[in-house]
């Protein structure tokens, strides 16, 4: 589902414009940024969380050329799942299988 | 991560921001997150503009060894929720190491900190770990368009400075009862400017008398002693210029590929040494790990820390510092 899909969904459902439901998704997604980028955790019932991570910096090794390089140290995003929605995607699998 | 908000925080911070009523935001995110899970649940890609992909991925099933029983155990075939943030997300949310590039190293170069992870890289080279590096050195292109905004954030970083430190100028000088911690040597700058301004003409007025039957010496000191007082009526900028002006400390511009450690190897003889050189331009530098090429850094005079290179104390008191330090980043 791409980005436009998911916008005419949302307004569908809840019965606004489609410019409508850009722009607070937009807002949504501007708040759900600034908020991560002052790593804070963003915990949504029943979804998961959102939280940033501080991942080491760590020697690669390109197996090809045998060339090492330092990979600098880096702040991601993350995203753990409820385990309820984990659950349940997890059977849906076995279910479709 | 000492924050923590949740979805009702997030609603009442999207009603704000996009200006609707708390029950519209609440309506409006929790569809969000329902239309999320609910095409997740239809086996599809959730991707939103600027934030990210939540996907599926498929896990294989595998065997495995129970914990408890040390019986062998099948993970049957699943599905994990996997969430890849966007360009855009990423960028922000890595902005305080954005400086930092992938560089590559020379042979036989260390690190003492990172030892164990290249023993881990080198030594186990299965075909897993094998993947996994194809993967990371994929990774390493990625930096190479990173520049631009590197540019940008040092141009920030260094505009930002002195106008936080010119503010903080403003209120001290506003508010002689504050003292801060950081500026304090400024602080004490407005009340010694009078007696300095009064033995200044002084020195001036004696300069008639001295000059006649003194050797050189003094025109010197008074020639130097001008330009200071010159200088104090100005802003920090230029009192930042004057300071190791005054002081006759070097400074030296770091050019690519130097860090704090080499500089102090090169300065003082001894790595451990670099706690100070930050010590000392602590206003310059956000974190330690972080110091952007070009930055002019003032070299700490020998005896201001008590820097010694021979003196196995001078050394070990050097290391504990600056281990401190980095403990905060």
């Amino acid at each position: 589902m791409t980005h436009k899909e998911f916008v005419s969904e949302m307004a569908q459902r809840l019965d606004l414009t489609q410019s409508k439901v850009s722009d607070l998704l937009d807002a949504t997604v501007t708040v759900l940024n600034e908020k991560l980028s002052e790593n804070t955790q963003i915990s949504v019932q029943n979804f998961g969380v959102f939280e940033t991570r501080k991942r080491a910096e760590r020697i690669s090794v390109n197996p090809q050329t045998q060339e090492r390089y330092l990979v600098p140290p880096s702040i991601v995003a993350t995203f753990k799942p409820a385990s309820g929605i984990k659950e349940q995607l997890k059977t849906l699998e076995e279910d479709g299988k | 991560m000492e924050n923590k908000i949740t979805l009702s925080d997030l609603i009442d911070l999207l009603a704000t921001r996009a200006d609707i009523s708390n029950n519209e935001s609440d309506a409006f995110l929790k569809t969000f997150f329902e239309i999320i899970t609910e095409t997740l649940a239809k086996d599809e890609v959730v991707k939103i503009k600027d934030f990210g992909t939540f996907k599926l991925t498929p896990i294989q099933a595998r065997e495995s060894v129970d914990v408890n029983t040390s019986e062998k155990i099948e993970i049957p075939a699943h599905n994990r929720l996997s969430f890849s943030p966007a360009t855009a997300l990423k960028e922000l949310v890595n902005k305080p190491f954005s400086h930092f590039e992938t560089i590559l190293l020379n042979e036989g170069v260390t690190f003492e900190g990172v030892e164990e992870e290249i023993a881990v890289t080198e030594e186990n080279k299965d075909i897993e770990t094998l993947t996994e590096q194809i993967v990371e050195s994929a990774e390493i292109i990625i930096p190479v368009e990173e520049p631009e905004t590197t540019i940008e954030e040092t141009e920030d970083a260094s505009t930002e400075i002195p106008a936080l430190e010119l503010d903080s100028y403003r209120e001290v000088f506003h508010s002689d009862k504050t003292l801060y911690t950081k500026p304090e040597r400024r602080t004490k700058i407005p009340s010694v400017w009078i007696p300095v301004l009064g033995g200044v003409a002084i020195a001036l007025a004696s300069l008639f008398f001295f000059v006649q039957w003194q050797t050189r010496k003094r025109p010197i000191i008074i020639a130097e002693k001008q330009p200071v007082v010159e200088k104090v009526p100005q802003k920090i900028i230029s009192m930042e210029k004057s300071e190791p002006e005054r002081k006759e400390l070097e400074t030296v511009v770091l050019s690519d590929g130097k860090t704090l450690r080499i500089l102090a190897e090169e300065k003082f003889g001894n790595r451990e040494f670099w706690i100070y050189i930050y010590l000392k331009n602590k206003n310059k530098i956000k974190n330690p790990n972080v110091v952007s090429v070009g930055t002019e850094l003032i070299i700490p005079a020998l005896s201001e820390y008590d820097i010694n290179a021979s003196n196995p104390q001078s050394i070990a008191k050097a290391k504990t510092l600056g281990d401190n330090e980095l403990k905060k980043f």
